[in-house]
């Protein structure tokens, strides 16, 4: 285990509403339970149509695996692992830096999309600059028209 | 034989925290110097205990050159949230100044950032706006206040906004000087303060517009603070 500072996103592509509760209850769990500093601990924004959030803590790397959403989709849907599907790629939301966005599939139907800020092995800094990429691009989303 | 040490005391600069709560005491309603190192609370030290709640920010960067430190936002989901019963029932918005100091990392980045605000149905905010200009608004049956457009500052900035519904004025203040004319139109502020709508840093306590930069301290008064006042307490 590697503790991890950044932000990833979550998107439902697939989930009905008790399913994405349920994961979103358990990722708002994730990052210490006390730290001195705010930034540290687990907190997030949820996108307006409430279908997309961005958490930003010091994260234990291990709990952001490809294979720890599996398996949180898994327990979810309540079959194996196995039944679990995904399909990787990288975007790239500011200079110089990629994200990793995984997509995860159960019955052959898409369910939810991951993106990792900066990738897993970036550092806090690639991560902002990602998400401020990433919100500058889908800002619309993100927040209400205002002036 | 002389006492030098009788002249200290005018040579002891006083404390900024103590000028800004020397500042109409009376009609002060919080003062949040957002100086703490570490936890969750931002505390009010007006006497009055209307403590914020701080969210994601990270603690102890250099502030306002008054030697205390400040909260970094990055721009992404961090706030303060500083309402409370007692903020709320105190909240007067027709005889109102709110205060906030500033350090963008970046004024021309065209996105929405609500620096302060407190809303009911009525509110009162101020905000970087995604044309680049910085508004300075107060909002009750229709917006009263100024714009200025491609606003840009690399340094710390002190920003206000003055209200009275009774004297039918607004005021808009960066660096400790008026912006624009004053303002007239003044309607009677509606509804009471949104249990997420009171922030430092963002439009509500989900970190809707949230700031990018360092935020110093910030106050609120139930009396619109004269050109004089706001001078001074936008001076370390």
């Amino acid at each position: 285990m590697t503790d991890w500072r950044g932000y990833f996103l979550i998107e439902n592509l697939g989930l009905n509403a008790s399913q994405r509760a349920i994961l979103v209850d358990e990722l708002r769990r994730l990052g210490p339970g006390t730290h001195s500093q705010p930034s540290h601990l687990c907190h997030w924004r949820t996108r307006l149509d409430n279908d997309a959030a961005i958490f930003e803590a010091l994260f234990n790397s291990d709990h952001l695996t490809i294979q720890a959403f599996k398996s949180r989709l898994a327990a979810i849907f309540s079959v194996p692992v196995g039944n679990i599907t995904h399909s990787a790629s990288t975007a790239s939301y500011s200079a110089g830096n990629l994200s990793n966005v995984v997509v995860f599939s159960y019955n052959s139907i898409a369910r939810l999309r991951v993106i990792l800020f900066g990738t897993n092995t970036g550092n806090y800094d690639q991560s902002h600059s990602e998400v401020l990429g990433y919100l500058f691009l889908n800002q619309a989303e993100w927040d209400t028209a205002e002036l | 034989m002389s006492k030098p040490y009788l002249k200290l005391p005018a040579l002891i600069k006083t404390p900024y925290y103590q000028k800004v709560l020397r500042t109409q005491r009376d009609y002060l309603l919080a003062y949040w110097p957002v100086w703490e190192a570490s936890g969750s609370v931002g505390n009010d030290i007006s006497g009055n205990a209307r403590h914020g709640a701080y969210t994601g920010v990270d603690l102890g960067h250099p502030g306002i050159g008054d030697g205390h430190t400040c909260p970094w936002f990055d721009g992404v989901n961090d706030c303060v949230n500083v309402y409370s019963t007692s903020l709320r029932d105190a909240f007067n918005g027709d005889e109102i100044t709110i205060f906030q100091w500033i350090k963008a990392v970046d004024w021309g980045d065209s996105m929405t950032r609500r620096l302060l605000q407190f809303l009911g149905t009525s509110e009162i905010y101020i905000q970087h706006g995604v044309d680049n200009s910085l508004y300075f608004i107060r909002a009750s049956g229709g917006n009263v206040g100024i714009s200025l457009p491609g606003f840009i500052d690399t340094g710390w900035v002190p920003l206000a906004i003055t209200a009275s519904v009774s004297g039918n004025v607004l005021r808009a203040y960066a660096r400790g000087v008026q912006e624009g004319a004053d303002q007239t139109g003044l309607n009677a502020w509606v509804g009471t303060l949104g249990a997420t709508t009171a922030v430092i840093g963002a439009y509500n306590s989900g970190s809707m517009f949230p700031a990018h930069g360092w935020l110093g301290p910030a106050a609120i008064w139930s009396i619109a603070l004269t050109p004089t006042e706001i001078a001074r307490i936008s001076t370390v």
